[in-house]
């Protein structure tokens, strides 16, 4: 393992357990110290609302989608849309024809008002978090199928996108803990990228509101680029440590 | 390495796909009605030509979306991609 | 010492020490180690490998058949050829007979990759390559420029004017100066029209490191050319510098390149003629000879006689005789020299032999006497050779050109080019300065227009020029194919001289590396073989490490004259990657130790690592096989583990089990298209166990499906299975059943997931879950409940993988580790890793898809007839269920096994037979060992196994084939533990 990775996991053990509606979250990369260097820095984004949306683009559920969004579901291969304004800001990234990730500021509870862009806030090791309350949506005590569609303890933006999609057929599923966020930013940010990418990442092609799915090292990632050479890199929670060794490793010249 | 042209995300490495056998081979509508032989025709056996080749791809690494090719054996190159249930088109 | 006093494009200001063979040595920056080698005056440098004798350099660049040397400090490094390794402080080497030694230590060097993109590749910069990046970079196109030399011009740097290094012309102004290639006009030392050829090509270099969008890599080799114009390269980026190579820096880097236009300025090698003695020490290329005298400034003898076939070799002896080297005669195969070279050699005493031929070479360890075909022997230490240039068509070919014959060259030079791929200057057969210019610039200006930039390209050069010259020179009168008579003699029917007749071909070299003679060849012509890769397996001709770069057309020919056919019909042996030698350390590159491959983990992975878990490998998932206490070892932790589940609770992290939403009208009908059993009953709240076959019959994956609401399903995966499950599920709904109303989703990292085990699962779970009602009527077997562990929103299943009550809590993954803690802080409950799993599931005779099965198993052959639906009209695979070949009564059935020594545990793997002994071969297998444990629950050991008609064989003796001899096992059903279910509710 690189530098950077933590010798031991989470400080979980006794006395992290609040039992009373509130427990201590933690992010895949936590612990994991940002890096600030002059051509290149790295953090992670932790706790972000994420949510799958499959739907027709010309149906109904796209329509009520686009409508409390503001804004149309971009159906432009490899773009982006947002931050949108006038709802929890979100951005809405393309993934196919007919599916997309909705990222919202805050993951994890059905809570009103979370920090605007909280959640992309620099440092990425950070206290966990617990903040808001548990317990809401579909988990209450004890209950089998409520007949409501949300899953346990999952985010406000999946509920509120779920009741925007409406009766159509359209799959809403809160997906915030599948994947983590890297931001990756700083005039090196491309260059490390190009060790591991595939994808042609010059200026020209991938500028800002460009996104695509592809694999980075031998992770599949969602990457995003974003205005002054900053890029999300969206990766599957599993693969966070390895990528961040990786990345930390393939940043070696540029962190001179 | 092959540059293949996803229908949806444009050309792309060809380590983000997934390469899925002849196209245009239907799942029979009726497996129960085909005799044996029928069946191991449906399950084991694929063209093997020399030149164009009508295949299955999936962007696996990308949008995820199955689409054909027409692709030729002898040379690698990928005269047509198109979406799955469009029928195959007229190559050069 | 050999070196000239002045001149060359080395730094005499400092001094590099090194050491070959024991001897201390000294060079220059700029050198490589055979130009210092040379310039020492070492001339045996290594030796052949089949026949011991000493061999010298014999060319000046990647081609070099000979001089392969060990490097030994600052680090071992084997086979690397001394005409490519540039010169440093403290270089320590030594000649090579045939083969390196790898070193015996962990290389701690840096190598990396990265990926590029550009509109205009173009490889090679010499004065084709500079000048088609020149024209394809005017209209701010992406153009890379790699070029395998430490500084740009190629060939340019071999030609005459000493420039010291970094000089620059101004850019634009055409160099002066004659490839030597041909019968073009001339040009020599002091008659240069233009700035110096080095000049202008570091200008040229200059000119476009200044553009924003051109990239030129130096030391950079493309070594593979792919389909769809994606390029491998390999640069050296730290290597020249010895000991003084930054650690933070990747010593090498490989480039895969990705480009929309290539072109190809390769240029072209010189190529050898077979004749007696040619392998001697003093025997080299004449461009060679003349790249060490004004590039090197070293003289590589004192006394030359030169042999040629073409004009090339003429200057290089002008140069020469301008440095101090005494030429006593060109021996020009020809019957009629280059009137104009002849006379210009002649100027300078150098008698010319019309129609001569060097019949051999002699000397002991090296060149000490030339004798000419009329039988004059000339004492000389140095004989340079000339038979002719080839094309370097490597890349060209491997990506598909295809190479045709030139009668008027005498090789074979590019034909059909690949798409988008251009080829310029030498490397399609020309050979003046002039003509290769304006043939790259014309290659860099179509490059570019076929990408659609479009608009005019002015002053960037000629187009056209070289186009319509196809290979030229030479007029094809003037040229041809040389044909052996019956007699052994040349015909003159042309200039091409393969080879020098004699009677004994013993020491003609072709493969100087392989040891390769002209006799080798004949013998296997002789044996019949008519193709020429038939003849370079069976002589191994071309197959080192230079892979026949000198050879290559020397081969064909020979092989065609002695068929008595052209060598066009012959052709030439397949290009294949690499172009030279890549180091396998470059192509590892940070693909090493921790990043080899990506580990897995999940929420909980800190905890498993903090209490010194053993971890196995599922996948890329790093997941604990035990959680060993101090002085346990593995069977004791695992008897441990398992029996705190069967006699209270155990917690295992399952998190990496696969899960999929799948959502949708049509959920249910989809479902139940792909599991064997109907899941459209399945009433929500509840959970069913699912087995999935492939359209062959065979068990693909199993787990259990959760109804959330109508519309909407959680199906779960093996860990291994995961992705391929979600792929299986898209594949069939996007090709075959577009019409159906159902998404999927992967959750499989929004979920941590703690298995909860034993008879005191309950007392614990309600303990951490008080408002859950969790007695076996309100929480019933195959049900599941949202609620809230340790005060987190959870979905609790009631599902059993070890026969014991148990549960699988589902939290979001960001409160995993807490789940975790708060389930173990309850002091009730014992970890247990993926090993004590095993041997709980084993016990129930629950199968483990990928170890229980093999992708030849059958649901039916599980025992698992109970889970194929009669009632659904089809679910993929099920016709394959009624084939022939699944129904028969014999195959290999899952059943368990007791060894008749209930402490013997048989390795997994292991054959079964019926015979306590065994009979003479064949023996015919009854199948084999699955899954094999010491059971906590059994108390004794047990195993699964797949046996032929294993169900009719239940209370059989067999045996089981060990190292020992044959060991008695009973057949058994594969439930031993609990075959009732009482446990299941605790
Ligand atoms: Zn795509």
């Amino acid at each position: 393992m690189a530098e950077g990775a933590p010798e031991t996991g989470p400080e979980t053990g006794p006395g992290t357990v609040a039992g009373a509606g509130r427990a201590v979250r933690r992010s895949p990369l936590g612990g994991f110290a940002p890096v600030a260097g002059e051509r290149v820095r790295m953090a992670e984004t932790p706790f972000l609302a994420q949510v799958d949306v499959r739907a027709d683009p010309l149906g109904e559920a796209a329509a009520g989608l686009a409508a409390a969004l503001g804004t149309p579901l971009p159906v432009r291969p490899g773009t982006y849309t947002g931050p949108v304004t006038g709802y929890p800001p979100c951005s809405v990234f393309w993934l196919g024809p007919d599916k997309w990730l909705v990222v919202g500021a805050e993951g994890g509870t059905p809570q009103e008002g979370g920090p605007p862009g909280g959640g992309a806030a620099a440092g990425g090791s950070g206290p966990p978090g617990g903040s808001g309350t548990l317990g809401g949506g579909a988990a209450a005590g004890g209950s089998g199928p409520s007949g409501g569609s949300g899953a346990p303890g999952e985010s406000g933006l999946a509920a509120r996108l779920r009741a925007a999609a409406g009766d159509g057929h359209a799959a809403v599923t809160d997906v915030s803990a599948q994947r983590t966020v890297i931001r990756l930013a700083g005039p090196a940010a491309r260059d490390v990228l190009a060790h591991g990418c595939p994808l042609d990442l010059h200026p020209r092609v991938f500028g800002p509101g460009t996104c695509a799915r592809s694999t980075l090292a031998r992770a599949d990632v969602l990457l995003a680029a974003g205005e002054d050479e900053e890029f999300q890199i969206f990766v599957r929670s599993s693969f966070a440590a390895y990528l961040w060794a990786w990345l930390l490793d393939a940043a070696t010249e540029y962190l001179r | 390495m092959l540059l293949i042209p996803c229908p949806w995300c444009g050309p792309r490495d060809e380590t983000e796909f997934h390469y899925g056998g002849q196209a245009h081979v239907a799942y029979p509508a009726d497996p129960g009605a085909l005799t044996d032989e029928e069946w191991a025709r449906y399950l084991f056996f694929r063209d093997n030509p020399e030149g164009a080749f009508a295949e299955r791809w999936s962007h696996a690494a990308g949008c995820r979306r199955w689409f054909n090719a027409v692709r030729d054996t002898a040379t690698n190159r990928i005269h047509a991609v198109y979406r799955p249930g469009e029928p195959r088109p007229v190559t050069g | 010492m050999t070196r000239a006093a002045a001149g060359g494009r080395i730094d005499r200001s400092r001094v590099l020490r090194f050491r070959f063979d024991g001897r201390d040595l000294t060079g220059h920056p700029g050198d490589t180690l055979a130009s210092a080698l040379l310039a020492a005056g070492v001339r045996r440098v290594a030796t052949s490998v089949r026949f011991g004798r000493p061999r010298g350099i014999f060319s000046a660049g990647p081609e070099e058949p000979n001089a392969i040397v060990q490097i030994e400090e600052p680090f071992p490094e084997p086979m690397l050829t001394a005409t490519t390794v540039e010169l440093y402080d403290g270089l320590v080497a030594r000649g090579l007979s045939g083969r390196g030694r790898l070193a015996d230590r962990p290389d701690p060097a840096r190598y990396d990759a990265v990926h590029a993109h550009c509109d205009v590749l173009v490889v090679g910069a010499g004065p084709a390559g500079l000048s088609a990046a020149r024209a394809a970079a005017a209209d701010g196109a992406r153009v890379i420029v790699a070029d395998e030399q430490p500084e740009p011009g190629g060939v340019l740097l071999g030609l005459p004017g000493g420039v010291p290094p970094g000089s620059l012309a101004p850019p634009g102004a055409v160099p002066s100066g004659s490839l030597g290639l041909s019968g073009a006009l001339p040009l020599v030392s002091g008659e240069s029209a233009g700035p110096p050829g080095a000049e202008w090509a570091a200008a040229t270099a200059a000119e476009l490191s200044r553009l924003p969008e051109v990239r030129v890599l130096p030391r950079t080799t493309v070594v593979g050319h792919y389909d769809g114009n994606h390029l491998v390269a390999v640069e050296r980026r730290t290597a020249h510098l010895g000991a003084a190579a930054p650690a933070w820096m990747a010593r090498e880097r490989v480039w895969r390149i990705r480009a929309r236009r290539v072109v190809l300025a390769t240029g072209a090698h010189e190529r050898p003629i077979a004749f007696a003695g040619n392998d001697l020490p003093g025997v080299m290329l004449a461009g060679a000879a003349r790249t060490y005298a004004n590039r090197y400034a070293v003289l590589p003898g004192r006394r030359a006689v030169v042999f040629t076939t073409d004009d090339a070799a003429y200057a290089a002896a002008l140069d020469l005789a301008g440095a101090g080297v005494r030429i006593l005669a060109v021996a020009d195969a020809r019957p009629g020299p280059n009137g104009r070279w002849r006379e210009r050699v002649r100027e300078h005493g150098i008698e010319v032999l019309a129609g001569g031929v060097v019949a051999e070479a002699r000397g002991t360890g090296e060149v000490t006497s030339v004798v000419t075909g009329d039988g004059r022997e000339f004492e000389a230490d140095l004989l340079l050779v000339s038979g002719g240039w080839n094309p370097v068509v490597h890349l060209f070919c491997q990506v598909g050109g295809t190479v045709r014959f030139d009668d008027g060259l005498q090789a074979f030079v590019p034909d059909t080019p690949p798409p988008a791929v251009e080829v310029a200057g030498a490397a399609r057969g020309l050979t003046s300065l002039h003509d290769c210019l304006a043939d790259g610039a014309a290659a860099g200006t179509r490059a570019a227009e076929a990408l659609g930039g479009g608009g005019s390209r002015a002053g960037t050069g000629r187009p056209g020029t070289g186009r319509d010259r196809q290979a030229g020179g030479g007029s094809p009168e003037r040229r041809g194919g040389v044909r052996r008579a019956a007699d052994g003699a040349p015909q003159a029917n042309g200039h091409a001289l393969w080879l020098v007749p004699a009677d004994d071909c013993s020491t003609h070299f072709v493969d100087l590396q392989r040891d390769v003679t002209v006799a080798d060849i004949r013998r296997a012509t002789g044996a019949g073989l008519r193709s020429v890769e038939h003849v370079k397996r069976h002589t191994t001709a071309g197959t080192a490490h230079d892979q026949g770069k000198t050879s290559g057309t020397l081969v064909p020919a020979i092989v065609a004259g002695e068929l008595g056919v052209h060598v066009r019909e012959v052709g030439v042996t397949s290009f294949r990657p690499p172009y030279t030698p890549v180091s396998f350390a470059a192509l590892a590159g940070r693909d090493r130790g921790a990043l080899h491959d990506p580990v897995r983990v999940t929420p909980m992975h800190g905890w498993h690592v903090e209490r010194g878990a053993v971890f196995e490998n599922a996948g890329q998932w790093k997941r604990p096989r035990y959680y060993p206490r101090e002085g346990e070892d593995m069977a004791a932790a695992v008897l441990r583990e398992c029996r705190a589940v069967r006699g209270g609770a155990g917690a295992m992290d399952v998190s990496t089990l696969g899960k999929i939403e799948v959502r949708g009208p049509d959920a249910a009908g989809f479902l139940d298209r792909l599991y064997t059993n109907l899941m459209g009953t399945l009433r929500p709240g509840s959970i069913r166990y699912g087995v999935m076959c492939r359209a062959d019959g065979m068990v693909f994956d199993d787990g259990t499906v959760i109804r959330l609401a109508e519309d909407r399903f959680l199906a779960t995966t093996t860990t291994g299975n995961a992705a391929a499950v979600l792929d299986w599920m898209e594949e069939w709904l996007q090709t075959e059943w577009p019409s159906l109303r159902v998404y999927c989703t992967s959750v499989t990292e929004q979920w941590a997931t703690v298995a909860l085990a034993g008879p005191a699962a309950r007392d614990v779970l309600s303990g951490l879950a008080p408002r859950l009602a969790a007695d076996a009527a309100d929480f019933p077997f195959m049900t599941w409940r949202d609620t809230e562990v340790a005060g987190m929103p959870a979905r609790v299943c009631r599902i059993s993988f070890s026969g014991e009550l148990a549960y699988e809590i589902n939290v979001g993954a960001w409160h995993g580790p807490a789940l975790w803690s708060a389930v173990l802080d309850t002091g009730r409950v014992t970890p247990y890793g993926t090993e004590a799993m095993h041997v709980l599931r084993a016990e129930k005779g629950y199968p483990i898809i990928g170890q229980d099965t093999d992708g030849t198993v059958t649901p039916a052959d599980l025992g698992m007839e109970w889970m194929i639906s009669k009632k659904k009209a089809d679910f993929v695979g099920r016709r394959s269920l009624t084939r022939a070949d699944t129904v028969r009564r014999d195959r290999r059935h899952l059943v368990g096994l007791l060894p008749e020594d209930p402490g013997l545990l048989i390795p997994e793997g292991t054959q079964l037979v019926e015979h306590e002994r065994l009979p003479a071969p064949p023996v015919r297998s009854l199948g084999h060992v699955t899954s094999s444990y010491l059971g906590a629950g059994l108390g004794r050991t047990f195993a699964l196994a797949l046996v032929s008609g294993g169900r009719d064989r239940i209370g059989d003796r067999i045996f089981a084939v060990l190292d020992g001899g044959q060991a008695p096992v009973a057949v058994a059903s594969p439930v031993l533990y609990d075959p009732e279910g009482a446990r299941r509710d605790g």
